[in-house]
């Protein structure tokens, strides 16, 4: 078993972090926030001189892993652009594609919408691709980028499954990147916040939350390894990407909330990192869907499809 | 696809040949109503005897032994297999798990020529039935806290003190014993750890029923118990060393989530999981079960590569035993009441009622879930530590 990621795509994850803690880390999502048009203007000049939106994540192992590894570094700081929605379109259709949503029933807004030319709805429930139409931005503190969508014809030579599979890939990746972010923020402050006269890092409770924090960090980290894996080989199935966005959205929320814990009162202004990651990830956490559907999706895969392990489960439906 | 990648999280078509031979020789070995080893009925450990002496003449037993010790000379990998493939037959090497798992290992790594010499052929052969002296009434998770006296007199050690959940402790032959041999400035100073054969005379052993079942827990007294000092493993004083490299390998010793996998993939098509909140919380528990192998898996790749940190042995503990628990109970809830009463016609649904009273014990035995709790939280706020 070799289970560590190849240096090549680890020093790429380092030039990402390093150029977009240079435009301010989490800084340039209040930016964007505030005025949408620095999306274009700041992020996208920064991630073309990375080259990161030129690169194929079903290519080679060096350049799929640094696609991967650079998702992780953008989604520690909540990077106001749809990275993962652009990586995850097949090269061969760039030129018609500009993006990939997710979708499961019916949606009337998508984050990014207004950003990206061409893009696509895959609709998890029916395996189509539908042509999206931005309208009007609906800016929310729990969905900063979103826009109003309108659904319209399908597009056809999208493969759904292979493009949905990618797409919830790279998901998996950003959010990652961001809990390790406020992971390490809640540990930080555990380390440094002196109450009763000592670190609160000391006390029982503070210590079981930010252990709590990692283990779930560290299931996504290796369910995330492990689903790239199985991608890359072509092994990977519907469930195991659904297994994938279970852990996502469990992970996500084990962190945010003893994060929150952790920090108190603090972590609760905008001022502080973690209540802008907390909110910039709502996104990608209830599209397509939330921790109930998406739980659904993989139970109705289960049953259809089975699912591997040592012990493999059959389907029964 | 290049043939040779930087990443393969496969364990090789070995793995799946070794899964299949094991899972044929335990088919032909075990009873159909197997589920414990832990009973002392007669017919059980023959059992367990049967199984252990043929795992060893297959040289199965001590698969990553050094062959100097008996071993098959194997990488860790093939071991890990062996451990799943047991955990998840209810672990019909009985207490020899721990003889292989973490004392012949400990004893490997500290113990003196002679010790190596008495206890690895014993052990790799699956003729010696160890128990682990710990806990004490007054020293569980403060294991640090011990207060067994033992104190040098004419040149032997005279041993005097009590432990308690002490499991096989009536069916072994040795003691991996902590004792308290002085006073040092931290607690962590002044234990010893002494290999102690349980016939001596001074030790008696009281069994107590537990929710697990019989022999799972005993009181262990030792009154006026001599033993030489070729007993003492490691340096005297220095045993706070031993344990933690115990604690090491007892960390990824147990591999939980092979039986909880095996119960999952028997719970499917139940007709219960027709309602859809047994099947999300049977969703859910495949991921969780997932999830505590890759962390299970990581420990043992760290390990291998001398890189195991308290953060990583511990994470996966802690995926591994709440996992457990998950299992364990929803494996009753699918089951329905009836399942209460154990069914030997049954199958491995039969046994659940075995599985969630065994799964009670997982947050506690080995090192409760507060305490892998600590050590997870202490690396990530302190810095990691080696886990041994």
């Amino acid at each position: 078993m070799r289970r560590d990621w190849p240096q090549a795509a680890v020093a790429y994850q380092e030039s990402v972090t390093g150029a977009l803690d240079a435009l301010g880390g989490v800084d340039l999502a209040r930016a964007a926030e505030a005025d949408r048009t620095r999306r274009e203007a700041l992020v996208a000049p920064a991630l073309d001189r990375l080259g990161l939106r030129g690169l194929d994540p079903w290519g080679e192992e060096d350049e799929s892993a640094a696609i991967m590894l650079a998702a992780r570094a953008a989604g520690a700081v909540v990077l106001p652009w749809p990275l993962a929605h652009e990586l995850a379109v097949p090269a061969d259709l760039r030129g018609d594609v500009g993006g990939v949503h997710l979708t499961s029933g019916d949606t009337g807004r998508l984050d990014h919408a207004d950003l990206l030319r061409d893009a696509v709805a895959v609709d998890l429930d029916r395996g189509v691709a539908r042509r999206v139409t931005a309208g009007a931005p609906r800016p929310a503190p729990l969905d900063p980028f979103a826009s109003d969508a309108v659904l319209g014809a399908e597009v056809p030579g999208v493969d759904a499954a292979r493009v949905t599979a990618m797409r919830m890939l790279l998901d998996a990746f950003w959010v990652a990147g961001a809990l390790a972010a406020a992971a390490e923020l809640a540990v930080t402050h555990a380390r440094d916040r002196q109450q009763f006269g000592k670190p609160i890092g000391k006390f029982g409770e503070i210590r079981w939350r930010v252990a709590d924090i990692s283990l779930a960090l560290d299931g996504l980290e290796e369910l995330a390894l492990h689903a790239w894996w199985l991608v890359r080989r072509g092994e990977a199935r519907s469930a195991d990407l659904l297994a994938l966005r279970v852990q996502m959205i469990e992970a996500a929320n084990t962190v945010l909330a003893n994060g929150h814990q952790v920090l108190g009162a603090m972590g609760l202004c905008e001022e502080h990192d973690l209540t802008v990651i907390d909110r910039h990830l709502q996104s990608v956490l209830h599209r397509p869907a939330g921790r109930i559907r998406s739980t659904d999706l993989l139970a109705r895969a289960v049953a259809a499809d089975g699912f591997d392990g040592i012990y493999p489960v059959a389907a029964w439906r | 696809m290049p043939e040779e990648t930087s990443v393969d999280l496969r364990l090789g078509t070995w793995a799946d040949a070794l899964r299949g031979r094991l899972r044929a020789l335990l088919a032909e070995l075990l009873p159909d109503d197997w589920t414990t080893s832990f009973s002392p009925d007669q017919a059980v450990q023959s059992v367990v005897t049967r199984v252990v002496r043929r795992l060893a003449e297959e040289q199965l037993l001590t698969l990553s032994w050094p062959e100097e010790y008996g071993g098959a000379g194997t990488d860790i990998w093939q071991q890990a297999v062996l451990r799943e493939e047991m955990w998840a037959h209810f672990e019909p090497r009985g207490p020899q798990y721990m003889g292989l798992n973490w004392v012949g290992p400990v004893i490997m790594e500290v113990g003196t020529p002679e010790q190596k010499a008495v206890h690895l052929p014993a052990i790799s052969s699956g003729t010696a039935v160890w128990c682990q002296g710990f806990s004490e009434p007054g020293a569980g998770s403060d294991l640090a806290s011990l207060q067994l006296n033992a104190e040098l007199h004419d040149g032997e050690w005279v041993l005097n003190g009590q432990k308690v959940w002490t499991s096989y402790a009536g069916l072994a032959q040795w003691c991996f014993l902590a004792a308290r041999s002085g006073r040092g400035t931290a607690k962590h100073d002044g234990i010893t750890v002494f290999l102690v054969p349980m016939d001596s005379p001074g030790i008696r052993v009281v069994p107590i029923d537990s929710i697990m079942g019989e022999q799972h827990l005993n009181e262990v007294f030792f009154d006026d118990v001599r033993v030489g000092p070729g007993a003492v493993l490691g340096e005297v004083g220095r045993g706070w060393d031993v344990i933690r490299r115990v604690m090491k390998h007892e960390r990824i010793g147990i591999s939980r989530y092979a039986r909880d996998e095996r119960v999952l993939a028997a719970l499917a098509g139940h007709p219960s999981l027709a309602e859809p909140a047994a099947l999300h919380e049977y969703a859910r528990a495949l991921v969780h079960a997932r999830v505590a192998r890759l962390l299970n898996y990581r420990a043992v790749a760290l390990n291998d590569a001398g890189r195991l940190t308290d953060r990583e042995a511990s994470t996966a503990r802690l995926a591994s035993i709440q996992l457990d628990q998950e299992v364990a109970q929803l494996a009753l809830d699918v089951s329905g009441a009836d399942a209460l009463v154990p069914d030997p016609s049954a199958g491995l649904l039969g046994h659940v009622e075995d599985v969630f009273r065994y799964a009670r014990s997982a947050t506690i035995a080995s090192g409760t879930i507060e305490v892998q709790r600590m050590l997870v939280a202490r690396s990530s706020i302190e810095g990691d530590r080696r886990a041994s």
